[in-house]
């Protein structure tokens, strides 16, 4: 097989699986999009030392995590950035969550058919396209704080969903 | 629901701001605060993240996730990469060649407050720098009380102090030092012919061959005083260079058509009063009112500690003044004066104050501050009106002389520690 195409054909895969992890340490999309970018790059340079026999998503996770790291460091005098010991616990604690990460991604799908004609209508402006909160503020005249308060109660709710989803589905540590 | 504006620490709360981008520098310290050592805050933080980037990565939309999920946010990377991975493979070109910039070029002889270096190689170090060598990179002193002295193979000294952002580095055997803004003081040794020593900040570019001096640097002029020797200087704005000798000074600005010359240093004077906005150093400019003055409200940074003794995050709140900017005659520190400070609290709150000193006709001096925070009885609208005697204050660090008496004030700072008291400085007199 050829190298490259093993490369990009995982990657293409597992990017996404890799994103929400790097956004879960840098919680801000442009940094965690540069970030990312690195991350590539890295994955890339490292891919000779690659075990095809092993999974591809926690050997990416780790280079990851020190591409975290190293950013982390040129961040020093950022305020709005996690420190080197808060990230190290959210990289323990990732690795705990991960086998139950894809479980509670299938019982959310779930959980959104449950949501109101207007919870829907929320999630769909705030996830759907860019800006369109801002618009519909400036168009209904609802404020902007508003609609926020209303996607965070419906993003409890959906948390609320997902944990009792899985312990009926008999997942302990849901 | 929580009024608009009001702060509302949750841990949803927090986790609801923080994916929606609009939280705050407090919220989020608050947040850290939260999830630090906390196992379940972590678990919950995690899920919750999982979760917003889920529905962002199906735009919303309620359809089963994919099993090979394309990035919604980053869609262009998987061409980026094949492109790149393409290039390598075909060209073998190495793109990703480190250069090696990892050897010390000045050596840390001491510092205090927070300070950060970020070499040119990647590697960082906040913590303790005193006597470590520092390769070509940038040193950033954080905070009012910070500052950091360093020392170059020849002898030659520079001390970094107040908020200050600094670029090391040598190019052609030159040592070369880019001030980006705050206060910089060089003792530089004399230098070899030909090689002479370059200090460039935004507005102007100076050489030096062997000489005292003292730049300040704010985002539009280069304050340019020198003590012994000579230093020319060029105005980068239209290239016009002016030979500085010992006891002028010459202040550069971005704008051509503002004098540039140097002129003699005016003699020292004992007192002084802040004329605000104009000497607000740090700070938010707040515009006068019917119900009350003008004032500079206090800002927040975060504080990490001092280097020696690292503690764990708090904020600080906190008003710089500036008594020698520009071209104001500079104002010496003399016996029995005190510092009258006159400003608002939103609620009874101690307050911290200090000053940075540079030596007369010398380098940088020292730092000096209350070692308590001051208990201020507030009038009924909030007001205060503070008298501080020199002899409150005490050097911050042993390599400072004991008493600055005889030495100039650089800037005064006054905070409120951990909590945002609503400090707003009205005026600050030195008497």
């Amino acid at each position: 097989m050829n190298p490259t195409s093993d490369f990009v054909r995982l990657w293409t895969r597992h990017q996404a699986e890799v994103e929400r992890y790097v956004f879960s340490m840098i919680p801000r999309q442009a940094d965690a999009a540069v970030v990312l970018q690195d991350v590539s790059v890295l994955l890339w340079q490292k891919w000779d030392k690659f075990d095809p026999e092993r999974p591809f998503v926690p050997w990416a996770i780790r280079f990851a995590y020190l591409e975290i790291l190293k950013w982390r460091q040129k961040q020093a005098r950022e305020k709005l950035v996690f420190s080197d010991s808060l990230l190290e616990q959210l990289h323990s604690r990732h690795e705990e969550e991960m086998p139950l990460m894809e479980a509670r991604r299938s019982a959310l799908t779930k959980c959104l058919e449950t949501l109101s004609e207007q919870q829907q209508k929320w999630v769909q402006l705030r996830y759907g396209r860019h800006g369109a909160v801002k618009q519909e503020a400036a168009e209904s005249g609802i404020s902007m704080h508003k609609i926020y308060y209303a996607l965070e109660k419906i993003r409890d709710q959906l948390q609320d969903c997902i944990e009792q989803r899985l312990r009926k589905e008999g997942w302990s540590d849901a | 629901m929580p009024e608009e504006n009001s702060k509302d620490y949750r841990l949803g709360s927090l986790l609801s701001k923080l994916v929606d981008e609009t939280i705050e520098e407090e919220e989020l310290l608050k947040l850290e605060q939260e999830l630090d050592g906390n196992p379940d805050a972590q678990s919950h933080y995690l899920r919750y993240l999982d979760l917003h980037s889920e529905l962002d990565q199906n735009s919303g939309e309620f359809k089963a996730p994919e099993t090979s999920t394309h990035s919604k946010r980053f869609p262009w990377l998987p061409v980026a990469i094949a492109s790149l991975a393409a290039v390598i493979a075909i060209t073998g070109i190495a793109l990703f060649q480190d250069i090696d910039e990892s050897l010390p070029i000045v050596q840390v002889v001491a510092s205090g407050g927070p300070v950060e270096w970020e070499g040119w190689n990647g590697e960082t170090n906040s913590g303790p720098l005193s006597g470590t060598g520092l390769s070509p990179g940038t040193i950033e002193t954080l905070a009012a009380e910070s500052w950091i002295e360093f020392s170059f193979p020849d002898g030659t000294t520079a001390s970094l102090s107040g908020t200050s952002t600094l670029n090391i580095s040598k190019t052609d055997g030159r040592k070369v030092l880019r001030l980006r803004n705050g206060n910089l003081s060089i003792n530089a040794k004399k230098q070899p012919p030909g090689f002479p020593m370059q200090v460039i900040t935004p507005s102007a570019e100076a050489e030096v061959l062997g000489t005292q001096f003292n730049v300040t640097v704010d985002p539009f002029t280069t304050q340019l005083v020198v003590n012994e020797g000579l230093v020319r200087v060029t105005r980068l704005a239209d290239g016009r260079t002016e030979e500085v000798s010992a006891n002028q000074e010459v202040v550069a600005s971005l704008e051509n058509d503002t004098g540039f010359s140097a002129t003699n240093r005016s003699g020292y004077v004992e007192a002084w009063k802040s004329e605000l906005p104009r000497d607000l150093l740090q700070g938010k400019w707040a515009h006068p009112s019917p119900d009350s003055p003008g004032g500079g409200v206090a800002s927040p940074h975060i504080w990490k500690g001092d280097q020696h003794e690292p503690s764990k995050p708090i904020l600080l709140y906190t008003v710089v003044v500036n008594p020698s900017s520009g071209r104001l005659p500079p104002v010496q520190i003399t016996e029995g004066i005190s510092f009258r400070i006159r400003g608002r609290l939103a609620r009874p709150y101690p307050i911290h104050c200090g000053f940075a000193t540079n030596r007369i006709k010398g380098g940088f001096g020292g730092k000096y501050s209350l070692k308590q925070g001051s208990e201020i009885e507030l009038n009924k609208d909030g007001s205060f009106d503070l008298e501080i005697p020199l002899t409150a204050f005490t050097r911050t660090n042993d390599r400072f002389p004991k008493s600055p008496i005889r030495q100039e004030i650089v800037y005064f700072w006054i905070q409120t520690v951990k909590v945002d008291a609503g400090l707003v400085i009205e005026s600050v007199k030195l008497k």
